[in-house]
């Protein structure tokens, strides 16, 4: 009785059913907005159920090795796909240059098992430039960073487009999300410590007309609104150009009834403390990713395809083309 | 002044192609094998065209991957590529080419209304990976295409035009077995080429997969050749079926790489 | 020997199970020797996982070269030989499958310290530890399993000598495990490389009787298959056996006699194989040698004569450099690739001889042949550059290629014939999986349908998985290409501190190395260290003094001297260097000199200096003998000038 149900969920019918289910999972995934593993999940897992049984019964698996095999590897990258969702993350984070690495991200999307370490990740950007060709299209990146690889040793380096930094497993990419950052040093009139920190403007040259930010000082009332201008052309439609921040600029702080233009040096009194404007820096966005199946996934992806050459190469030398 | 040579021997090598895709078309109607023509006037066209892409590539630094322009270019050369050597080693597919050239005459067409203009390659794509990934993208599609020619002629044999013009020609069941066995090659390099597209896409992006258009159609394709494959082997279709399978496949595969990057605006091609 | 195999599958099969382990074992090891032989190339080494991985390669290598392909191939000799299968003998196999996969995955599995120890190289790490107890205890059970029916079936069948060869390497292999309990009383589990040094010390030495007297049976058999008849009397024969196993019994007298950290110890084990491992095989070799040239044509023709041939060559090879080993060099390596080979070919012929008893064809003759030429070309390219290496004082165990730069020509001879004998290898292994597919007509199995098909599934499982997990192991070892990582940038002065960090590193452990040497009175070795520390810090007063007494240990006092005087010249209050000085001087028979150094190191010495009272007591003898010795000459000049 089994037998036989397990007979019918091995045919091949089944298996044409399966595909076109896992077709509608594909557009479902690619329509939706968010992250959508169950749409897959599910003719993914009838899948492995029509070649397990498959395998049991179907007696062309019994002899043949390279079809077997080919299969067998399909199911490996089913199974690792899936402990890769369960333990994955991606997220983003802005970090103006000289600033540190901590864990709190600013996007992130995890599996519900991912037990990685990020909070031992220490890294920092010491900078970037960005090269354009003329007409403001974006070229090569090239960021130092600073980080402290798994044996606790202090390393510098360079990462940019297709090179990420890779530590404790997690890597991290650079990507065109990049702007300009006033850092502050903000002195509260009730004592306690002075706090220096960067306020990310939006990215530029998207954001190019709308260089201007609202925020809060650190245990202050008032709302801070600033916003940057400068005259000088960076990132030149004529010839080739640098993302780099300006030389020359301006910073328009406001708050409450106050309104000053700040250049660097210049501080602004607040009803609750000073607010003291430091210079103009630059922030990247990165993207981060983790995931530890990615080798694994890409050798059953290698294998699967060896084993559907062998196949077809021992198929077809039987008979010959012509 | 370079420009000037190279769309020269553009030209020069679509005429040739042309003058190919007529004599293999006149052949079938009237009859003839001139077979040795068409192999020749393929490769000589081929030559001009390879100088063509090449000039190209020296003066603007990179190459035909960037414009539309430039794409329809190097695949019409590489399906070309495929096409022929493919008629030069298994002459009982050599009767497709009256199916295959028209297709590439929509093609070049399609090319000579697009603008030739420069573009600029993306930082990410200043990697091995693109060569690899396009590499295989373009065997696949080569191979598609030699298929679809040998289904083209199994389903002209079948309607009213044919005259009996292709009784020479191995019969549908060797036919079909022989379009099967391209299309078994296409599913290899179409692997391959989703593998190094994943590959290079998690060094230039983060991840290795998005589900984005080009990602999610590619993907399609290639579940809709393992479907038909199966469907082939699970009802053990007609001639006839596999000949119309391999047609929408090649369809399939055709949108996916010259519709979708056109029509979506997803980051796929590249962003500021 | 093949009558086994015959008449019961059941031993077949196990036989069979063992070698396609020692068939797998061989391939794995050719994988991790071309690891080390890639990181010591000039050009891979510049990798920064080249260093680190190059001991791991070389303790795996040598571990699946020696421990497990010998023992495998041991305990396959030891069920051939006892015939017979049974639920014991399976467990054995499977106990030390398992051994030897743990073994396998435990360099990938944190960071595990190679140990180089001599014989027994390990990780030092709980998984190798553990897969390489349970691989022995596989093997030693096997041994043990086996031994009540092999000694069943000599009673019976005196003229199978080969039975009796079988036996003693038992014999001798229980005796190693004896000597590796002995030794343990006192090491306990080893928590560093002098502890691993001194456990593995006597037993390794007692291993390599296992595997001369395998060795040796296995002539026996190809001999006599060469000669078409016995190679020597039955008497004659189990004479030279038993000579070949005798030394074992030294051990446990070695064991009660010396403490195991001694360096009588460590000397007396090195006696028994620099005296006792080689008179009874060379004498074999010799006699086989000259039947064989006796026998003209007809022996040389036959398949087996190549394997034999090229094993009783290296053997003579590799005790000839044996014979010149003066140190730490690179002459012990050439040494034992020179026997280890020669082994290793004996096992190879017998394998090839026994594919028939199996029911597989005898495997393609040519390529067979080609494997054998290749394989045992490699080896001597490989002992002969080796040994040149080594009597230009090249150090063993280091993976540092200036040497490449030295003597270019014989690092390019080492590495080509470290190719040879790879591609040896790998061509064995495709002999065999050759040879096992087209099934030969010897009758032996009984005869199954032509188109039975064997049912794949689960060795297509095994197969998926594995490959899953070597291939993605590679993709994540393997650096740059598939994962492009930040070019790091150095500063100048990083890098030089790096390299100056690893000079001092290695001038502490040369320098230790000598010190341990010196104490053991292992004095040329200990030169071979120090001269090292000198090459590295040649102003180093301490180096100038120890290589000076390595040298009065010598008794080459007049080199010693110069040491010594340079050692003051560039520390003057050297104290050391005085008292050196001294004895070389002494043994100079320069005694006014002595008096003079001896005087000043007993001035400068303080109070409660250990040597103080040696000291005193020799200026004091001196004293008196100069003493005597004036009186002398004065006397005679007295009488002298008397009579005149």
């Amino acid at each position: 009785m089994i037998w036989q149900w397990i007979s019918k969920l091995a045919s091949l019918k089944f298996t044409l059913v399966v595909l076109v289910l896992v077709g509608t999972g594909v557009i479902i995934s690619y329509r939706s907005e968010g992250t959508t593993t169950w749409a897959l999940a599910l003719p993914l897992f009838l899948f492995s159920l029509n070649l397990f049984a498959a395998i049991l019964t179907n007696p062309v698996f019994r002899r043949q090795m390279p079809l077997l095999m080919f299969h067998l590897a399909l199911i490996a990258i089913v199974l690792l796909v899936a402990v890769g969702r369960l333990s994955y993350l991606k997220g983003r984070i802005e970090l103006a240059e000289g600033e540190e690495f901590s864990a709190r991200l600013a996007e992130v999307e995890k599996g519900p098992w991912h037990w990685g370490q990020l909070d031992q990740v220490s890294f920092s950007n010491e900078g970037f430039t960005i090269e354009y060709a003329p007409g403001v299209q974006r070229g090569k990146t090239v960021n130092s960073v600073r980080w402290r690889d798994e044996q606790g040793t202090e390393k510098r380096g360079v990462i940019g487009d297709m090179v990420a930094l890779s530590v404790h497993g997690y890597n991290f990419y650079t990507s065109h999300n990049k702007g300009f950052a006033p850092i502050f040093t903000w002195h509260p009139d009730a004592g306690g410590p002075s706090v220096a920190g960067a306020v990310h403007l939006p990215a530029y040259p998207r954001h190019e007309y709308s260089q201007a930010q609202t925020w809060t000082p650190p245990g202050s009332k008032s709302n801070v609104w600033v916003m940057l201008q400068f005259d000088e052309v960076i990132l030149d439609p004529e010839k080739a150009s640098e993302f780099r921040v300006p030389t020359e600029h301006k910073l328009v702080v406001r708050a409450g009834e106050e309104r000053r233009e700040l250049g660097p040096g210049e501080s602004i009194r607040l009803p609750d403390g000073v607010l003291e404007y430091n210079g103009l820096r630059s922030w990247m966005g990165y993207t981060i990713f983790y995931d530890f199946t990615l080798p694994w996934l890409l050798a059953s992806g290698v294998l699967a395809v060896g084993c559907m050459a062998w196949y077809f190469w021992r198929k077809f030398s039987v008979r010959p083309w012509n | 002044m370079t420009a000037g040579y190279e769309l020269q021997a553009l030209w020069a090598a679509l005429v040739l192609y042309v003058i190919a895709g007529s004599v293999a078309i006149f052949g079938v109607v009237l009859r003839r094998k001139p077979e040795r023509a068409v192999l020749a006037l393929l490769f000589l066209g081929l030559a001009l065209h390879t100088a063509s892409i090449a000039m190209r590539w020296e003066r603007i630094g990179h190459g035909p991957y960037i414009t539309m322009f430039e794409i329809l270019s190097s695949n019409i050369w590489s399906l070309l590529l495929v096409y022929t050597l493919a008629y030069w080693r298994i002459p009982a597919i050599r009767p497709t080419a009256a199916a295959v050239m028209p297709i590439m005459f929509v093609m070049m067409g399609w090319m000579l209304m697009s603008n030739p203009y420069d573009g600029h390659a993306p930082s990410t794509y200043h990697t091995i990976w693109l060569f690899i990934h396009i590499g295989f993208a373009k065997v696949f599609m080569g191979t598609v295409l030699v298929a679809v020619g040998i289904s083209a002629i199994i389903l002209l044999r079948q309607s009213r035009y044919h005259g009996g013009r292709f009784t020479r020609l191995p019969d549908d069941k060797r036919l079909d077995e022989l379009s099967f066995r391209f299309m078994a090659i296409g599913l290899i390099f179409e692997s391959l080429m989703l593998i190094a597209g994943a590959i290079w896409a998690q060094d230039a992006w983060g991840r290795y997969w998005n589900w984005d258009p080009l990602e999610t159609w590619s993907f399609l394709t290639w579940l809709f050749l393992i479907f038909s494959l199966h469907l082939r082997v699970a009802y053990k279709t007609t001639p006839r079926t596999s000949a119309l399978l391999v047609m929408a496949v090649f369809i399939l595969a055709f949108l996916t790489f010259f519709g979708v990057p056109f029509i979506s605006e997803s980051p796929h091609k590249g962003a500021v | 020997m093949e009558a086994t195999l015959q008449e019961n599958p059941g031993a077949r099969r196990l036989v069979a199970g063992w070698l396609k382990f020692a068939l797998g074992a061989l391939a794995l090891s050719t994988v991790f020797a071309m690891l080390v032989v890639g990181t010591r190339t000039p050009l891979l080494s510049g990798f920064a996982f080249a260093k680190e991985f190059f001991r791991s390669a070389l303790v795996l290598h040598v571990s699946f070269a020696l421990t497990v392909w010998f023992f495998v191939c041991a305990a396959a000799m030891w069920t051939l030989a006892a015939g017979g299968a049974g639920p014991a003998r399976r467990a054995a196999l499977a106990l030390a499958y398992a051994g030897a996969a743990a073994m396998t995955v435990a360099p990938f599995v944190g960071t595990p310290l190679p140990v180089l120890s001599n014989y027994v190289p390990v990780l030092d790490s709980r998984i190798f530890l553990f897969g390489l107890v349970g691989f022995v205890a596989g093997v030693a059970l096997c041994g043990a399993a086996a031994t009540g029916d092999i000694v069943r079936r000599l009673k019976a069948d005196p003229h199978d000598v080969w039975r009796f060869g079988v036996l003693l390497s038992i014999a001798a292999m229980a005796m190693a495990l004896v000597s590796l309990a002995a030794s343990m009383k006192t090491t306990g589990v080893p928590a560093e490389q002098s502890g691993f040094e001194l456990l593995f010390w006597g037993p390794g030495h007692l291993l390599q009787f296992v595997h001369t007297l395998l060795m040796m049976t296995a002539w026996i058999v190809l001999g006599e298959r060469v000669l078409g008849g016995a190679v020597a009397s039955q008497r004659w024969l189990y004479g030279l056996l038993l000579l070949a196993a005798l030394p074992i019994l030294a051990a446990p007298i070695i064991h009660i006699l010396y403490p195991v950290e001694g360096p009588e110890f460590r000397r007396a084990f090195t006696s028994i194989m620099t005296w006792g491992s080689w008179p009874a095989a060379v004498l074999l070799a010799t006699r086989i040698l000259l039947q064989m040239v006796r026998a003209g044509r007809a022996a040389w023709s036959k398949p087996e004569a190549l394997p034999l041939g090229l094993s009783i060559l290296l053997l003579f090879i590799g005790c000839i450099i044996g014979a010149s080993i003066r140190g730490e060099t690179t002459m012990v390596t050439a040494h034992y690739h020179g026997t280890v080979g020669a082994v290793t070919l004996a096992y190879m012929g017998l394998g090839y001889y026994l594919l028939p008893a199996f029911g597989f064809s005898t495997s393609g003759g040519r390529l067979a042949r080609w494997q054998l030429s290749l394989y045992g070309t490699g080896l001597l390219l490989l002992a002969f550059s080796l040994a040149w290496l080594g009597s230009m004082g090249a150090l063993r165990k280091t993976p540092h290629s200036e040497l490449a730069a030295q003597s270019t020509m014989a690092f390019s001879a080492m590495q080509l014939g470290g190719l040879l004998s790879l591609v040896g290898d790998i061509l064995l292994v495709v002999c065999i999986m050759r040879s096992t597919r087209q099934r030969g007509d010897s009758g032996a199995e009984k005869k199954q349908p032509q188109s039975r098909s064997r049912d794949v599934r689960l060795r297509a499982l095994a197969l998926t998985s594995s490959l899953v997990v070597m291939i993605g192991l590679t993709v994540m070892y393997l650096p740059t290409w598939l994962n492009a990582s930040p070019e790091v940038k150095r500063s100048e002065d990083a890098r030089v501190a790096h390299v100056q960090e690893k000079t001092d590193a290695e001038i502490r452990l040369r320098f230790e190395q000598g010190v341990a040497m010196l104490n053991a009175k292992e004095y040329e070795h200990a030169l071979t260290a120090f001269h090292r520390v000198l090459q590295l810090s040649p102003s180093l007063p301490e180096a100038h003094v120890n290589t000076g007494f390595a040298l009065i240990g010598l008794e080459r006092y007049a080199i010693a001297r110069d040491f010594f005087e340079s050692a003051i010249e560039l520390r003057k209050d050297q104290l050391n260097a005085y008292y050196g000085l001294a004895m070389a001087l002494e043994g100079l028979k320069d005694i006014p000199g002595a008096l003079g150094a001896m005087r000043t190191y007993v001035h400068l010495a303080p109070a409660e200096d250990a040597y103080r009272i040696r000291a005193e007591a020799a200026v004091w003898e001196w004293e008196a003998k100069l003493t005597e010795e004036r009186d002398k000459t004065l006397a005679v000049k007295k009488a002298g000038t008397a009579v005149r």
